[in-house]
């Protein structure tokens, strides 16, 4: 009996000795829910971004890369893809190497039809971003180059027109355009267009590699940003009738010095229902535009604390995303930097301040990366937004070197844990992580619909790549997709509320995001376990809001301004 | 007591054998075999026997120079050259021990005395050369190696002294030059190799310093210099896995060394090993706890992995250990912030009274009062941060810029050299080297009037630069105005002594004005730095 008894004594410490280890393993060594897999030759994307020389580059012009975008330009409710392309020193004008329109087959493969559409243009393309700027029903593409900017105009009929020039958006002069949105800065209804040049660059008078300080871990690299003329943003405010106009003054904007602008990233960070814009630097402190709802921006980047890092050191921003990673209701900042450096995690405080977060929440473990597209997203739809960011060197050259790491770079995703901390789980993160790339753009976007949220990675010299998300966590979700009424089309810049029990999210609908980069204008809640959303609210930038309770999840839900599902 | 010669046992071979004692010949015959200990006695009882013999007395002096008798053989020497003022290796052993007393000014009197006697003694030269470099004779210095080497070209320690001698004027290009001919004459000697190496970093050549340290680590696997400059230059080539394996070389040979660790932890945290890089840090800071910069690293450390407040003691000994370093002061003040905001103003603020021009520490500061809610404070820390920072964004343009005119330049394409030094100087109005190479742009093109006007320019920003006043010079120069160009060589000669190209323009102008005895001096100056060549500008 005795015996027995001890038996059993023994097998009940065992299983308590047993649940305690897996409580363990679930917060720190469990490997992640999420699997991503590179689909996209079997998507059908085997073309490469040609951008700049392959082993060196002579100009910073050959560093930037192409950004991507994932847009649903048919209305068909699958997401197609916009990547951007560029070109080489030696071939401005190379055919094979214009922009792609992928059209979604719906079968997980895609069609390129960018020359049908008349969207394959040549040349040093940078950044996408994507609105309805006439309020049509169609989503129409910015894209940004080092030359001249393109607006196109989505026909409805499977082509786009380019309309530039009669949209009061051409420039005469090269310039060198980077990051870009469409934003409602006046909540008229229309929405108006924000851009950011980077240098102002001229290939005749460029220094050449390893003049003077141009010399990096011993190598001759390509000179720049610091020493090169810097490069103004620019705000067009849309006129309601197809044109825009130059508002840059009128609004504030130019009173910021010029700078070395590439991430731009719009959202209500004050929530005083006016949407704000945020610029991310190269080598200078970032901008932080505050939208005073009259019509003004004051840049108040520095005393925001979203400038530099917390030691006011200035940091080669590029990527930026906006989320609220701690669920406070407030939108936080995630920005990508140079190698030898750190990312930053801006928690939004409130009272327009923001402190740094990042190696308090577990992200000062990557340092020798080099940063570029990024985002906030909920990979395994447990209600908390993870990080995701895709690196790449800037110096094709320092493969010479024979590092460890080099020109390609590995990605990094980091889960939220849900209490402010984060962990790496990049090393569980799938067969979609193992290539290293030399990455630029990142898009996220349910490209199948599938509620797991894809990655599209546009890469320099290299074959983009289509990370298809697979969960086995169990976990729900949700899609909304916004159609204004009163507020423009696109619903961009309307926000979000999602409450399922004790827990609230918020996001936003959001043009232009990452690195020169536009995400699915579907605004994705994870639901974790919970059976049903208690209250989505929506606050439309006509400040009309609108309530829906008791909502079903795992599913793709249709809202229109006023009139509900 | 390297310094002390043997070579004076030559000299003894010349004595007559029946003139010298039984003592004397074996104590003689035991040091050229190096058993200076054995040979001590015997050249003891040399003394008691022929008290008249200098020559007894200077080997015995160098017997007892070589068993740590350093002040008694001082004491021999002087004896030696009682009895006989005009005895070479005697004067040449007296200053080699001073020169290891420290006693480099009485040093130098007794060398050049045996030089005197004894021209072609190169090892005088070298032992000259170290006390003139002591004394700050920095020309003389380069003088008398530059004689040692001419004399015995296979020299090794004269090559490494003039290349150390070298970089430390600033001729980059003759240091690589000496450590060159250092390898050369020895190429199995690591130190030679490594030497090499450091002059080669310095100047840029990554790849080349790294193949010194390699092949002085080759001679020696257990080179422990040599494994640090390979290990330093690995990480500056980034090549941090490699810099690791030999920093933990280092470490095995050095367990004791805090520095050693330090510098391991250091690569190890910037490879993103912050678990190891802790471990070795720490043991850092309990070998040496006055090691500012490792409780630096080591606070880094704790903060890279979020362990805040583990890192703020290490923070405050390094800023407390390095009182003087802004940026451990920066990075102190800011770990405090959240904490003791009071105190993180008061950091802030040191570090910026030790470096007001320091836009990093202002900008900081600005986060924390605002932090702390004085608005106006924080918006007065960002104006002047803001100035400053464009002005230092300013001044990277201007460099730019100017790196392109000098591209011109090298081109021969003047006019575009001109255009981009303009701009250069409209970027950073100035600029002194912007208005330098725009002098030299402007006398290549005959703009006499214009190119003079540049190079006072620059040197109203620079007076000391030696290289704007010798090129300043040619100009002049080539214009004739060689009174003019004769102040301009003088200076560069003050600032730099051992610039040969100097001397040997201002040879050629004091010709000009007739001044033939001065210019025959200098002319022979010249030619002890360097060849002499009236070429183009530098």
């Amino acid at each position: 009996m005795c015996q027995s008894s001890l038996g059993n004594w023994v097998v009940l410490v065992l299983l308590a000795l047993a649940l305690v280890k897996v409580e363990g393993q679930n917060s720190l060594f469990e490997p992640f829910a999420v699997s991503f897999e590179d689909v996209a030759p079997r998507a059908g994307i085997t073309s490469p971004t040609i951008f700049g020389g392959r082993t060196e580059n002579k100009y910073i012009l050959e560093t930037t890369g192409c950004g991507a975008a994932f847009l649903d330009y048919d209305n068909d409710g699958w997401l197609d893809i916009f990547l951007v392309n560029g070109t080489t020193l030696d071939a401005m004008e190379s055919s094979q190497s214009a922009n792609r329109l992928l059209r979604n087959n719906h079968n997980g493969t895609f069609t390129d039809v960018a020359r049908k559409a008349g969207v394959s243009r040549m040349g040093w393309g940078q950044g996408v971003c994507v609105g309805d700027y006439d309020n049509d029903g169609l989503e129409d593409l910015f894209v940004t180059y080092w030359g001249h900017n393109l607006l196109y105009h989505n026909q409805g009929d499977g082509t786009f027109t380019e309309l530039t020039e009669k949209a009061g958006l051409f420039t005469k002069e090269i310039k060198w355009g980077a990051g870009c949105a469409f934003l409602d800065y006046d909540r008229d209804g229309y929405l108006d267009l924000f851009f950011t040049n980077y240098v102002d660059f001229d290939l005749e008078s460029a220094p050449l590699p390893g003049s003077g300080s141009c010399i990096y871990q011993g190598l001759a690299v390509n000179c720049g940003p610091r020493g090169l003329p810097k490069a103004r943003s620019y705000l067009f405010r849309n006129n309601g009738d197809g044109t825009f106009t130059d508002a840059t003054e009128k609004s504030g904007i130019a009173k910021a010095p010029p700078s070395y602008g590439l991430g731009v990233l719009t959202g209500d960070f004050n929530n005083d229902g006016w949407p704000d814009i945020y610029v991310a630097n190269d080598s200078q402190p970032s901008y932080l535009f505050w939208n005073d709802g009259q019509g003004n921006f004051t840049e108040e980047g520095m005393s925001s604390g979203v400038a530099t890092n917390s030691e006011g050191r200035n940091q080669s921003g590029m990527g930026v995303a906006a989320g609220d990673y701690n669920c406070d209701g407030l939108l936080d900042i995630f920005k990508t930097n140079f190698s030898d450096d750190l990312p930053n995690l801006y928690r939004n405080v409130g009272k327009k301040f923001f402190e740094e977060d990042t190696t308090a929440a577990g992200l000062g473990i990557n340092s020798i990366l080099l940063g570029w597209g990024c985002g906030f997203f909920d990979a395994d739809n447990d209600g908390w937004l993870d990080i995701l960011y895709v690196n790449g060197h800037v110096y094709p050259e320092i493969d010479r070197l024979k590092k460890e790491i080099g020109y390609r770079q590995p990605k990094v995703l980091y889960q939220n844990l849900g209490n402010g901390k984060f962990r790496d789980v990049s090393k569980f993160a799938g067969p979609g992580f193992a290539a290293n790339i030399a990455a630029r753009g990142c898009a996220f976007g349910d490209f199948d619909n599938d509620g797991n949220t894809d990655v599209l990675v546009n890469p320099i010299n290299d074959v983009p790549q289509l990370l298809r998300s697979r969960s086995n966590s169990g976990n729900h979700w949700i899609k909304l997709k916004l159609i204004g009424k009163q507020s423009n089309r696109s619903a961009i810049g309307a926000r979000v509320r999602c409450v399922t029990g004790k827990h609230q999210q918020i996001g936003e609908v959001r043009s232009g995001v990452s690195n020169i980069t536009q995400n699915d204008l579907r605004v994705h809640f994870g639901l974790d376990r919970a059976e049903r959303i208690d209250l989505l609210e929506i606050r439309w930038p006509s400040e009309k809001v609108d309530r829906l309770s008791g909502v079903a999840p795992n599913r793709i839900l249709t809202i229109r301004e006023g009139q509900g599902l | 007591m390297k310094g002390l010669c043997l070579v004076c046992l030559i000299a003894g071979f010349f004595v007559a054998e029946d003139q010298r004692s039984s003592f004397l010949s074996q104590g003689l015959t035991l040091l050229q075999k190096g058993e200076y200990k054995e040979a001590l006695a015997l050249l003891r009882r040399a003394v008691e026997e022929h008290p008249l013999s200098e020559e007894a007395h200077n080997y015995y002096g160098f017997a007892l120079g070589r068993t740590g008798g350093l002040s008694e053989a001082i004491e021999e020497f002087n004896k030696a050259l009682k009895l006989n003022p005009r005895y070479p290796e005697a004067l040449y052993n007296l200053g080699a021990a001073l020169n290891v007393e420290g006693q480099y000014a009485t040093a130098v009197h007794n060398l050049q005395t045996a030089l005197s006697l004894q021209p072609n003694f190169p090892e005088a030269e070298k032992e000259l050369g170290f006390a003139l470099t002591q004394t700050g004779d920095l020309a003389g210095a380069i003088q008398a190696l530059r004689r040692a080497t001419r004399q015995r070209p296979n020299m090794v320690t004269a090559y490494n002294e003039l290349g150390l001698l070298y970089a430390r004027t600033g001729d980059q290009e003759q240091a690589l030059r000496q450590f060159r001919q250092a390898v050369t004459a020895d190429p199995k000697s690591a130190e030679s190799h490594s030497n090499f190496g450091v002059a080669l970093h310095q100047s840029g050549d990554l790849q080349g310093a790294i193949s010194e340290f390699q092949q002085a680590l080759s001679i020696n696997p257990r080179f422990v210099e040599g494994l640090k400059n390979l290990a330093q230059a690995m990480r500056d080539k980034g090549d941090l896995k490699a810099a690791i394996v030999y920093y933990r070389q280092v470490v095995s040979l050095q367990p004791e060394s805090s520095m050693a660790h330090a510098d391991l932890g250091f690569t190890l945290k910037r490879n993103s090993q912050l678990k190891e890089a802790l471990e070795e840090l720490r043991r850092a800071v309990s070998l040496s706890p006055e090691l500012a910069r490792a409780h630096f690293h080591l606070a880094e450390t704790l903060t890279q992995t979020g362990e805040d407040e583990a890192a703020l003691p290490e923070y405050e000994a390094a800023a407390r250990l390095s009182p003087k370093d802004v940026e451990f002061r920066v990075k102190y003040g800011t770990a405090l912030a959240k904490t003791r905001p009071q105190d993180a103003v008061g950091q802030l603020r040191q570090a910026i009274a030790l470096d007001p021009n320091n836009y990093v520490a202002r900008q900081a500061l600005g986060m924390v009062l605002r932090r702390n809610g004085d608005l106006e404070g924080s918006a007065f820390e960002f104006q002047r941060a803001t100035e400053l920072s464009a002005a230092a964004d300013k001044h990277a343009e201007a460099v730019l810029r100017t790196n392109k005119g000098i591209e011109y330049l090298k081109k021969s394409d003047f006019s575009q050299a001109i255009q981009a030094l303009r701009s250069a100087l409209v970027a950073e109005p100035g600029f002194a080297e912007a208005h330098h190479y725009l002098g030299i742009a402007y006398s290549a093109t005959g703009k006499r009037g214009e190119a003079n006007r540049e190079f006072k320019e620059a040197l109203q920003s620079r007076p000391s630069d030696s290289e704007i006043h010798f090129n300043y010079g040619v100009a002049l120069g080539r214009q004739g105005e060689w009174q003019e160009a004769i102040r301009e060589f003088t200076a560069v000669i003050t600032i730099r002594p051992s610039h040969p190209q100097a001397h040997c323009w201002l040879a050629s102008s004091l010709s000009h004005i007739g001044d033939n005895e001065r210019s025959k001096s200098e002319l022979e100056q010249a030619r002890e730095l360097g060849p002499c060549e009236l070429g183009a500008f530098r």
